[in-house]
């Protein structure tokens, strides 16, 4: 069924009949008069203040006579409205209209819903500010407004989603965010029909350049210092309200893998965190392979004192190693998805069921072999130092192609593998901007902010991908 | 898209004949090569040893073939894994048969692209199978504990490391012969029992174990070394002294004084320069006076010359310059010549001089 309001609605008249008609069967819908002066007032019962109600509408309205009632609303909160699209949708935001001598007034006497700012439980840190975003758009605004106080910080506006209207409001600095990047971005917005938007995470899938790629293209995160840092860079950020995830663009492969307190930390520390996650990128996604790969077709490159071992654990284990390494990947995936459905309570009970029972009995009976244990826990382990979960779910998902590959062909498969890997990452591209920047294009200032985290005085300039038109960021000399 | 299932296919049809999973093979740690006691139509005892998973034991087989793939097509009927050479440590060549020329053996590890280049090529003086098949108080398999000692003795680079590579280079190679190191079997362990020098691919003279470390020297480039110089004589005027924690360097100096046709006319000059501490002592030098230091440094200058002569001459003798001085000699003329030149010929008239420097820098603790 097709909701958008037919031309006949779209040009109804603006009357509190009108509206009754729009609203019937909504018992949250409130219509209130005011006998001492013929006024009308609607709105929708929850969605607004109780003390904005009495402060706006009530106390105002209830005293005045004829006279004082037309004087009062032609003062500031109340807007005029003509439109019938414009006062429903008002209504629906959690306004109140005001029917008064056959005109219309809107007001906005809505309250806040949803929880508190808190930390974020995704995206944690030790040290660094502990405030994460909030469902509400309006408060993740104020959030970032608080960070960035700049009269340059430009926000504009938009709504997705046919019937649940979500408000996405993109944020960027105006002289250093590239103007294509954000007419490219609105572009992209305006184009999504889709009937709702719940999550940024969802809308961005909608917006990408690649849909069918494994890759996430967008970076999210619930971070607002995280997010402040990416618009002083030069990217565009864009709140989708009911969303705690931000999401920022244009967003390289890299970008992945730097959390924000790299620079809360000494510039060496910041380094060696940036390299560990490249290891556990490449641990992630390789390292049960290349277990499978070896132990299938490679016994040379095995040290042979760990060879017999090996062989000795193997030797009761009834699989090829391919299909026992897909078992206990299949097994942790088991364990993992459990433990985020789980509440937290009992999820503990499940890393010791799963952790120590598991990985024990599975041993013993000769179900795998012990060092197959310790290479899919620390694959495991090594998904979750890369910050981005979406990413790092998406990382899992090709380690068990990478297995499949090495249990067919060795180490052949393997780099062939990784081969298709790398050759999906050069093709993916976001807003029109290269996903595997500063590789490909190569910028070497930029691979000071990249691989490694270099001392400030040595990143002085922001992110070639950007494209900014203003490229200096740090005047600071050494 | 439409490729897809046909990428699919030729990834997953494409056949997994060429598995080894790891449980499923028997990992070759030795090779030895000897001569069969009654050599008939050219063949040889030839002897594989695989370490059981238990690490303790290993499992052996000998027989008489006439090479080594044949030999393994006999042990693959009777052994329950699939034997393959990718995990090969060390291959053993039996002193009799070494003599003979091992190049045929040899070429056979070569060619095999399981085998690695690092695998220690050694002779061994005695019965070979036994010396492999033994139990060694040193705890694991003769294997590991062979494999154990050539590492830990080449680190110091008094041994050369032979193994496939280099042994496979110097034979190639012009004006250097290849040497390997000697095993010998004692009733409760396995000792290097000197160095073999090889003319082409026949096993010809012996440097003793004792004079090891001289050959080291000649061969250049010992990091840390140990020297024991027991003065002989009333000549010198200490008992012994032992240098330790040497390090030394080689210098070559080739200088032609005639026609080189017979060697005559080459005079090459090795300077050897050694840097070390010295640690132990016994003599009447006053360690303390700068003097007797100095001293001390030309008695065992010239000692350690006198011993690097003795072994000079062996080589002479055997005809193979296992120290590669024929390189530095082919470096001073031209191909043509060199081509015409019979180098081993020439390398044992040549005239050989060894010039030794040695300085101590420090005498121990009690100084």
């Amino acid at each position: 069924m097709d909701i958008r309001p037919t031309p006949e609605e779209a040009k109804a008249e603006l009357t509190l009949a009108y509206i009754l008609d729009q609203f019937k069967d909504c018992a949250d819908f409130t219509h209130r008069s005011f006998p001492n002066n013929g006024a009308s007032v609607v709105y929708l019962s929850y969605l607004v203040g109780n003390d904005e109600l009495l402060r706006e509408i009530v106390k105002p309205l209830s005293g005045a006579n004829d006279e004082e009632a037309a004087a009062l609303l032609e003062c500031d909160p109340y807007s005029a409205t003509q439109d019938a699209t414009a006062c429903l949708n008002g209504i629906l935001d959690g306004s109140a209209a005001i029917f008064f001598r056959g005109r219309a007034w809107l007001v906005g006497i809505g309250r806040p819903i949803g929880r508190t700012i808190e930390q974020s439980e995704t995206e944690s840190v030790i040290a660094g500010p502990h405030d994460g975003f909030v469902e509400d758009l309006y408060e993740n605004l104020a959030v970032l407004r608080k960070r960035i106080k700049s009269p340059k910080l430009k926000t504009v506006f938009l709504s997705v989603g046919e019937i649940t209207r979500t408000t996405v409001a993109l944020v960027y600095l105006e002289g250093i965010a590239n103007r294509e990047f954000l007419g490219k971005l609105i572009g992209r917005i305006e184009g999504a029909e889709i009937d709702g938007v719940f999550e940024s995470n969802m809308f961005i899938q909608l917006i990408d350049d690649n849909p069918n790629s494994v890759f996430p293209q967008y970076m999210t995160t619930e971070r607002p210092d995280s997010i402040a840092s990416k618009i002083l860079g030069g990217r565009i950020a864009a709140l989708v309200d009911g969303s705690p995830s931000v999401f920022s663009c244009p967003t390289s492969f890299f970008d992945f893998f730097s959390s924000p307190d790299d620079y809360y930390q000494r510039w060496m520390l910041g380094t060696a965190l940036r390299l560990l996650r490249i290891i556990g990128f490449i641990v992630t996604i390789g390292f049960t392979a290349f277990y499978v790969s070896v132990t299938t077709y490679h016994y040379e490159m095995i040290p042979h004192t760990m060879l017999l071992n090996l062989t000795e654990s193997r030797s009761k284990v009834p699989f090829p190693p391919l299909i026992e390494a897909l078992l206990m990947e299949t097994t942790i995936e088991l364990l993992r998805e459990a433990g985020a459905r789980l509440p937290t309570k009992i999820g503990q009970t499940i890393g010791i069921v799963g952790g120590i029972v598991i990985g024990q009995a599975a041993v013993q009976a000769g179900f795998t072999s012990n060092i197959l244990i310790i290479a899919v826990a620390t694959s495991a382990i090594a998904s979750f130092v890369i910050p981005s979960y979406v990413m790092s779910a998406s990382l899992r998902l090709i380690r068990f192609g990478l297995i499949i590959m090495a249990g067919v062909l060795g180490n052949l498969g393997l780099f062939m593998g990784i081969g298709l890997v790398v050759i999906q990452l050069a093709g993916i591209t976001n807003l029109g901007a290269s996903y595997l920047t500063p590789i490909a294009p190569v910028n070497f200032r930029d691979m000071l902010d990249t691989f490694i985290r270099g001392p400030f005085w040595a990143l002085t300039k922001r992110p070639s991908i950007t494209r900014t038109p203003n490229k200096i960021k740090n005047k600071m000399k050494k | 898209m439409k490729k897809l299932p046909l990428l699919l296919a030729a990834i997953v049809l494409s056949g997994c004949s060429d598995q080894k999973i790891i449980e499923k093979v028997g990992f070759t740690r030795t090779i030895s090569f000897e001569k069969a006691e009654d050599a008939e139509d050219g063949r040889i005892k030839v002897s594989f040893s695989l370490p059981k998973t238990t690490q303790k034991e290993s499992i052996f087989y000998s027989t008489e073939a006439r090479s080594m793939r044949q030999a393994r097509l006999i042990f693959d009927r009777q052994n329950d894994r699939r034997i393959v050479n990718g995990q090969l440590r060390q291959v053993l060549f039996g002193a009799s048969l070494a003599q003979e020329g091992i190049w045929k053996h040899f070429d056979s590890l070569l060619r095999d692209p399981s085998v690695g280049n690092r695998v220690h090529v050694l002779i061994a003086e005695g019965d070979v199978a036994q010396l492999l098949n033994k139990k060694y108080p040193q705890g694991s398999t003769a294997g590991e504990y062979i494999d154990n000692l050539i590492r830990t003795e080449t680190k110091v680079m008094d041994v050369p490391d032979t193994n496939l590579y280099t042994f496979a280079r110097d034979y190639y190679d012009d004006g250097i012969e290849p040497v390997a190191t000697i095993l010998k079997e004692t009733p409760n362990s396995i000792i290097i029992d000197g160095i073999a020098l090889f003319r082409g691919d026949r096993y010809v003279a012996r440097i003793p174990p004792e004079d090891k470390m001289y050959f080291g020297l000649l061969l250049g480039g010992v990091r840390a070394g140990d020297l024991f110089l027991d003065f002989p004589d009333e000549r010198y005027s200490s008992e012994l002294s032992t240098l330790l924690y040497f390090a030394s360097r080689r210098n070559v100096k080739v200088t032609r004084t005639g026609p080189i046709m017979d060697g005559l006319g080459l005079k090459v000059d090795l300077r050897l320069t050694l840097r070390g501490s010295m640690l132990e002592y016994n003599g009447d030098l006053h360690l303390e006076r700068p003097e007797d230091q100095k001293k001390l440094e030309a008695e065992a200058a010239r000692y350690v010359q006198g011993k690097c002569e003795s072994i000079i001459a062996t080589m002479q003798e055997a005809k193979a310059d296992g120290i590669g001085v024929g390189q530095y000699v082919r470096n001073t003329m031209s191909y043509r010549e060199w081509k015409k030149l019979d180098w081993p010929e020439a390398f044992s008239r040549a005239k050989i001089d060894v010039h030794v420097e040695i300085s101590i820098k420090d005498f121990g603790k009690i100084q």
